[in-house]
């Protein structure tokens, strides 16, 4: 009887500890689990342009050159509401010969010129940066289409003849 | 004498009750049964998820699991609910919020790109930091574009066809981010030419948990 005591009494604590462990372990593994939802609604994002290319030709010290009223028109098939933003990717020397001499796309100087945009109303108040997109469109409903045109505001002097051109990307998104 | 043997019978019966209930604590979310799952195709969500559980002062165990989230209608894109016409180039879904996200976590989401051309196209798909943000996001952390897999980031597109790109978002467990943030997957033909090319952007919102 002494010894079943002894026993029981050993026991005692150590039941106690592994009801600790197994009850304390599963509290913690409930905790674990969570869930990441993902949700898209079945919206399209679509535009395409009537014309890509324009040829300013020879542009003149100091003057500001523009594409027709309404040239470059776009046909969007957005389902969805979008914004629209323009963005160059600065001027390149575009005749593949040495020396490469691409203008500075800033404010008009000295071989240094930039390009505008207007939303179809020949304003020309979207200055199109050549690092960060600027909004040329905003609230544009679904399947409406537009127009824009461009302008160039040619440097105020030249060292060189150099051809220049560049790219605009016209970026579309849901608003 | 008596009363000492039948506390102690008490007390060890007591502990070895407890301790078995502790062993019945259910402790997983049930993964849904097999044939509940939808075809990864039509949007299916899965989240592997890990986790390093502290039990003891000093006893870490980590846990490892696999959670499959079956695809509610919320979660599956159906590009085939009035689309533009065949012969225009459209993306879909245009915008994706993940929600409940964390470091450790994985989303998986597919891009419809459609070629409305009439000829075979080549396409170039990236991910950027946005334009502009939906209100309370930040821009996506410096390291963002380590955490994207672009299935296929240059697919030719056969004439008027589409074709679903799988995109992967997976943030390392000790990665940081703003409590929700944003970034654009970006579409370009790449056999545009000229002064002026276009760019349709899917917007991707995530909301940390």
């Amino acid at each position: 009887m002494r010894r079943f005591r002894k026993l029981l009494w050993g026991m005692a604590p150590l039941a106690a500890i592994v009801t600790l462990l197994i009850s304390n372990g599963g509290v913690a593994l409930a905790d674990t689990t969570a869930t990441v939802t993902i949700n898209a609604t079945p919206t399209f994002i679509s535009i395409a342009l009537n014309n890509t290319s324009y040829d300013f030709s020879t542009v003149a010290a100091d003057e500001d050159e523009e594409t027709p009223d309404g040239y470059f028109g776009v046909t969007n098939n957005s389902t969805v509401t979008t914004n629209t933003t323009i963005v160059s990717n600065g001027w390149q020397d575009t005749d593949g010969e040495a020396p490469d001499s691409p203008w500075t796309w800033d404010t008009p100087g000295e071989d240094q010129g930039q390009m505008k945009a207007s939303d179809g109303d020949g304003a020309f108040d979207v200055t199109i940066d050549d690092s960060t997109p600027a909004e040329l469109t905003s609230g544009t409903s679904a399947e409406t289409d537009w127009v824009f045109e461009v302008q160039i505001d040619a440097p105020t002097s030249f060292t060189h003849g150099e051809p220049q051109g560049t790219t605009l990307t016209l970026t579309c998104a849901e608003e | 004498m008596n009363k000492k043997l039948r506390g102690l019978l008490l007390t060890a019966t007591v502990c070895l009750l407890l301790a078995l209930g502790g062993c019945a604590v259910p402790s997983r979310i049930e993964k849904p049964p097999v044939e509940d799952e939808e075809p990864v195709k039509e949007g299916s969500v899965k989240e592997p998820m890990e986790e390093v559980v502290e039990q003891e002062e000093e006893k870490v165990e980590e846990v490892v699991e696999q959670v499959e989230v079956p695809n509610t209608p919320e979660n599956v894109i159906l590009p085939e609910d009035n689309p533009p016409p065949d012969n225009m180039t459209w993306i879909s879904p245009g915008k994706v919020v993940i929600s409940n996200f964390f470091p450790g976590a994985r989303a998986e989401y597919y891009l419809s790109v459609h070629n409305g051309d009439d000829e075979e196209c080549p396409f170039v798909i990236s991910c950027r930091a946005p334009d502009r943000l939906y209100e309370g996001a930040s821009f996506p952390p410096e390291e963002f574009q380590d955490w994207i897999i672009i299935a296929d980031t240059d697919p030719v597109i056969a004439p008027e066809s589409t074709e679903d790109v799988f995109i992967v978002l997976e943030m390392p467990e000790d990665a940081e981010s703003p409590e929700s943030w944003e970034f654009w997957v970006s579409v370009q033909d790449a056999s545009q030419a000229g002064l002026v090319q276009t760019e349709l952007c899917s917007r991707w919102l995530v909301n940390m948990r």
